[in-house]
C-alpha cells in the first residue's frame, strides 16, 4: 500500500502537538489496522509463529514514509504509535460494548474468540480507565504499560524509548501490572 | 491514594518481593507500623503479583485482533445499504462478508457480498470487475449464480446476487464424501455451467468447493465466475492480463485455492477453458474420495504435487464403477492439457452418462431387508430430495426430526464407499457399538436462565439463547471422546476443541463403564456464539482407547480450554474422524425416554451431531 500524503501530513501535525489531528488520524489508520489484524489472526492460528513486534509498528511502516516525518527520535515515534493504538482499540472496544448484549466473559462457551485466543479476554476498556488513574499516580509506570501492552513493545524496546534501564522497566512493569490486576480483578 | 503514597507503596512492594515469602510478613509489619491500610495495599499487590494465570501477558492487539476483525463482520445487520435492507450475516469468506438482504425495490431476497476495502478506491479494477461480472451474469444458466448488480454505497462496493438457500460444497464435504451418483451429478452440473461459460469465452479460473453451492433440491450454483483475480489484493490490475495468473506466496491466503490450481496456473502461464476442466477434476476427486488429490504442508508443496505427482487411484468395492470413475478423473487430471477433456461439454457428457448407468444399476438392486434399511441407504438419485430418502428410513421407532441438516447427515452416506489407495476391509460383523445420548436445554433470556431446563431426544433448531448439555451413556464398556469442530478457514483444517474427557468430567478419563452416565459439560453449559449456523459436535465411542484422541487430553485445561494447539495433533484428530465416518450409525429416537440410541457396526462408533441454531 502506498503512502498517502494526507496521513503523513496529519501525523506530522499530531507529532507537533496538534491534539485534534489525532481525531483525523484514527479512521485513516483504522482501516489498515483491521486488515493487518486479520492477517495477524491467520498467522497466529495457522502458523503458530507469533511475531512479537508491534502490530502498530507494521501498520505505521506500511503507511508512512519515515523520511518525510521529522520524528524527534525513535522514542517519539513509538510513543505516538502506542498512544494511537490505545486510542483505536479503546474506541473500538467502546463501540463493541455498545453493540453487544453482554454475556459472561468467563463462561465456558464455544466462542471462537475464547477458543482461538486461548485466554480469557482482558477488558481493554477497564485497563484503559485504570491506566488513566495510574497516570496520575505514577506517569512513568503508566507509560510503560502503554508502550508494552498497547504498543506491544518488548522490555528492551520500552527501555530504549523511555531512556531508562532494562531493570527499571521490569520493576515498573511488575508493579504496574500488579496494581492493574488488583484494580481489575480485585 | 496520592502520588506520594503510591511511591511509598512501590518501595515497599519491591522490598517485599526481594524477601522470601516467610520473611515478608514480619518485614511489612515493621515497615508499615500503624498504617494498616498501607500494609493491606502492599500485601494485596504482592498477592496480585504472585497470582497464577495470565494477565496482560500478551499485548492488547493479540486480544483485540479478534475483536477488531469481528466487528467488521455482521456490523451491517439491520442497516440499509443502497436500496437493500440487510437482514442477516450469512458468512464470511476469504473475499469478504456475505449478507442476506432484501431488495426494497423488488421485494426479493438477495445475497450481498461486500467487497474488500482496498478494492473500493481502485477505479480501473472495479471497472474490469464489473465488466466481467456482467458477462458472467449474461450467461443465464440454471447452474450459474445470477448477479443482479454491482454497486457502491456507504463507501463500499458490493455485489448483489441471487440468494441460494443451501450450503456450499465445502460445507457439504465436511459431512463426508459423496456417493458416486451424487458426486457425478454435482460435477455434471458444474460442467454444464462451465460449458456455457466457455462458449461465451469466459473462464472461471477458480473452481473449488467454496465456489459451488447446493440448494435444497440438490441443484448446483457456481459462484464467482472469473472474479477471483480481482479480489485478491495484488491481482487484477492492468498488469494482470486476462490470461495470466501469478502465484502468490502470502502464507495462508492462497492455500485454499492452490489445491485446485491446474499445472498451467501453477506455472503462471496463460490459461484457457481446460484449466477449469482440471479444477473440476480435482473437485470430483475430492467428492469421491473425501480428500483432495494434491496435498502438502505449504502452498509450495501442494504446487509441487500438482506438477509432479499423480494422485492416489480411486478404488472401491464395486470395481466396475470405480474403474469408470477413475478413467474420468484421470482424464480430467492430465497434466498435459492436450490430453485432458478438450471441452467441458465432453466432460459433462461422460459424467452424465456414467451417472445414468450407475443409477440404473442401483435401481435394479434390492433396497435391502427391513433390519438393514436403517443402516444402508438405497442408492436413490441425488435429485430425489432428502425428504424422500428420509421416509424410507422410518423404522418402527421414529427416526430423527426433519431438521434438514440432520436428515442430510443420514441421506448422503455412501452406500458403497470408495477408499483411496486400498479397498476398505469388510465391516467386522460381530462387534457393534451402542451409545445413548440426550440433550438438556436451558433457555436463557437477557443473560439469565429462563424456565427450567428440559430434555430432548434428538436435535431441534435451537435458538441462539439456548444453552445445551449432553448426557451420554452406553450399555457397553468403552472409551468416549467428544470434540467440537470449529469452522474451517481458507482451506486449512478445522480446529478442534476437546470437550470430553476433561478434568471436570470423568476425571479426565476417556474410559466409561457400562451404564455410567456422563454429562458434558459437567459444570456449565455450551453456548452458541454466532448468530446462526451449525455447531458440529463429534461423538466417538470406541471399544479401545484411540491414541490420536487421547493425545488431545493435554489441551483439556483452563488455559487452553480444550482448543488443540498443536497442528499435528489437530490434523491427526481430523483424519481420524474423517476415516472413521462409516455408513451409519443408525439413530433411533425414543420419545418416551427422550433420548437417541446410536448403533454402529465395528469397534468404533463415530457420530456427528449438528446443532443448528438461529
Amino acid at each position: 500500500m502506498q503512502a498517502q500524503p494526507n496521513i503523513t501530513e496529519v501525523l506530522e501535525r499530531w507529532s507537533n502537538g496538534e491534539q485534534s489531528a489525532l481525531d483525523e488520524l484514527v479512521p485513516l489508520i483504522y482501516k489498515e489496522l483491521r486488515r493487518m489484524a486479520g492477517n495477524y489472526i491467520r498467522r497466529e492460528r495457522h502458523d503458530h509463529t507469533l511475531q512479537p513486534t508491534a502490530l502498530i509498528n507494521e501498520v505505521f511502516l506500511r503507511l508512512i514514509d519515515q523520511n518525510d516525518i521529522r520524528w524527534q527520535n525513535r522514542a517519539h515515534f513509538f510513543g505516538i504509535a502506542a498512544r494511537l493504538m490505545r486510542r483505536i482499540l479503546v474506541d473500538h472496544a467502546r463501540s463493541q460494548q455498545a453493540a453487544k448484549r453482554g454475556g459472561g466473559q468467563y463462561s465456558l462457551s464455544l466462542s471462537r474468540a475464547d477458543r482461538i485466543a486461548g485466554r480469557p479476554s482482558v477488558d481493554l476498556l477497564a485497563v484503559h480507565l485504570a491506566l488513566q488513574e495510574l497516570e496520575v499516580l505514577d506517569p512513568q509506570q503508566s507509560r510503560v504499560v502503554e508502550l508494552r501492552f498497547f504498543g506491544g513493545l518488548t522490555i528492551e524496546e520500552t527501555a530504549e524509548v523511555l531512556s531508562i534501564s532494562h531493570a527499571t522497566v521490569e520493576r515498573e512493569w511488575k508493579m504496574a501490572r500488579s496494581w492493574l490486576r488488583h484494580e481489575l480483578e480485585g | 491514594m496520592t502520588p506520594e503514597r503510591y511511591q511509598r507503596v512501590k518501595e515497599l512492594f519491591h522490598s517485599a518481593l526481594e524477601r522470601t515469602p516467610e520473611e515478608r510478613p514480619a518485614f511489612l509489619a515493621e515497615a508499615c507500623g500503624d498504617d494498616t491500610a498501607l500494609l493491606a495495599k502492599v500485601e494485596a499487590l504482592v498477592a496480585a503479583n504472585e497470582q497464577p494465570g495470565s494477565f496482560m501477558d500478551a499485548p492488547a492487539y493479540a486480544v483485540a485482533a479478534e475483536m477488531l476483525t469481528e466487528n467488521s463482520t455482521g456490523a451491517l445487520v439491520g442497516q440499509s445499504i443502497g436500496h437493500y435492507q440487510v437482514l442477516a450475516l450469512l458468512g464470511s469468506g476469504g473475499m469478504g462478508d456475505v449478507y442476506l438482504a432484501r431488495d426494497t425495490r423488488l421485494g426479493r431476497k438477495v445475497a450481498l457480498k461486500l467487497l474488500p476495502d482496498y478494492l473500493t478506491d481502485d477505479e480501473s479494477r472495479i471497472r474490469r470487475f464489473k465488466q466481467e461480472a456482467r458477462a458472467a451474469s449474461a450467461l443465464n444458466h440454471p447452474n450459474v449464480l445470477t448477479i443482479y448488480e454491482i454497486e457502491r454505497a456507504g463507501g463500499r462496493h458490493f455485489i448483489a446476487t441471487e440468494f441460494v438457500e443451501g450450503e456450499t460444497l465445502r460445507q457439504r464435504l465436511k459431512g463426508g464424501r459423496l456417493r458416486p451418483c451424487e458426486a457425478l451429478d454435482v460435477a455434471a452440473q458444474i460442467a454444464s455451467a462451465l460449458s456455457k461459460a466457455h462458449q461465451a469465452g469466459i473462464v472461471h479460473r477458480d473452481i473449488k468447493p467454496e465456489n459451488v453451492m447446493l440448494d435444497a433440491e440438490g441443484r448446483v450454483k457456481v459462484l464467482d465466475f472469473g472474479l477471483a483475480k480481482y479480489t485478491q489484493p495484488f491481482g487484477g490490475g492492468a498488469a494482470d492480463d486476462a490470461n495470466t495468473e501469478s502465484v502468490h506466496t502470502v502464507p495462508g491466503m492462497l492455500m485454499g485455492t492452490t489445491a485446485y490450481m491446474s499445472p498451467e496456473q501453477a506455472r503462471g502461464v496463460a490459461v484457457d477453458a481446460r484449466t477449469d476442466v482440471w479444477s473440476l477434476g480435482v473437485v470430483l476427486y475430492e467428492m469421491l474420495a473425501g480428500r483432495a488429490p494434491f496435498v502438502g504442508q505449504t502452498p509450495s508443496d501442494v504446487l509441487a504435487a500438482i506438477l509432479e505427482r499423480e494422485p492416489e487411484p480411486l478404488v472401491g468395492e464395486d470395481s466396475g464403477a470405480a474403474d469408470a470413475l477413475q478413467r474420468i478423473v484421470r482424464k480430467a487430471l492430465q497434466k498435459d492439457r492436450e490430453k485432458r477433456y478438450q471441452t467441458s461439454r465432453d466432460f459433462a457428457l461422460d459424467l452424465e452418462s456414467l451417472r445414468r448407468e450407475l443409477e440404473a444399476e442401483a435401481g435394479s438392486g434390492t433396497v435391502g431387508s427391513v433390519e438393514t434399511a436403517a443402516r444402508e441407504f438405497p442408492a436413490a438419485s441425488a435429485r430425489a430430495g432428502r425428504n424422500k430418502v428420509a421416509s424410507v428410513l422410518v423404522l418402527g421407532a421414529v427416526l430423527l426430526l426433519a431438521a434438514a441438516a440432520i436428515v442430510g447427515t443420514w441421506a448422503w452416506r455412501p452406500s458403497k464407499p470408495l477408499a483411496v489407495g486400498t479397498t476398505l476391509p469388510p465391516p467386522v460383523a460381530a462387534p457393534e457399538r451402542t451409545l445413548v445420548y440426550s440433550i438438556l436445554v436451558q433457555k436463557y433470556r437477557d443473560g439469565r436462565p429462563f424456565e427450567s431446563p428440559f430434555r430432548l431426544g434428538g436435535e431441534i433448531n435451537f435458538e441462539k439463547d439456548y444453552r445445551v448439555r449432553l448426557n451420554l451413556s452406553s450399555p457397553q464398556d468403552g472409551h468416549l471422546y467428544i470434540l467440537n469442530e470449529g469452522p474451517e478457514e481458507q482451506g486449512r483444517p478445522s480446529p478442534y476443541v476437546i470437550l470430553f474427557p476433561s478434568p471436570t468430567a470423568n476425571e479426565g478419563q476417556s474410559r466409561l463403564g457400562a451404564g455410567r452416565q456422563v454429562q458434558v459439560p459437567e459444570r456449565s453449559w455450551l453456548q452458541f456464539d454466532a448468530e446462526r449456523g451449525t455447531e458440529k459436535v463429534w461423538l466417538v465411542w470406541s471399544a479401545e482407547s484411540v491414541p490420536a484422541l487421547e493425545a488431545l487430553k493435554a489441551y483439556a485445561n483452563p488455559r487452553d480450554r480444550g482448543l488443540v494447539g498443536d497442528p499435528g495433533l489437530n490434523d491427526a484428530a481430523g483424519d481420524f474422524l474423517l476415516t472413521h465416518q462409516s455408513p451409519g450409525p443408525a439413530a433411533v429416537r425414543d420419545e418416551d425416554k427422550k433420548e437417541v440410541v446410536l448403533t454402529s457396526n465395528g469397534a468404533i462408533l463415530t457420530h456427528l451431531l449438528r446443532l443448528e441454531h438461529h
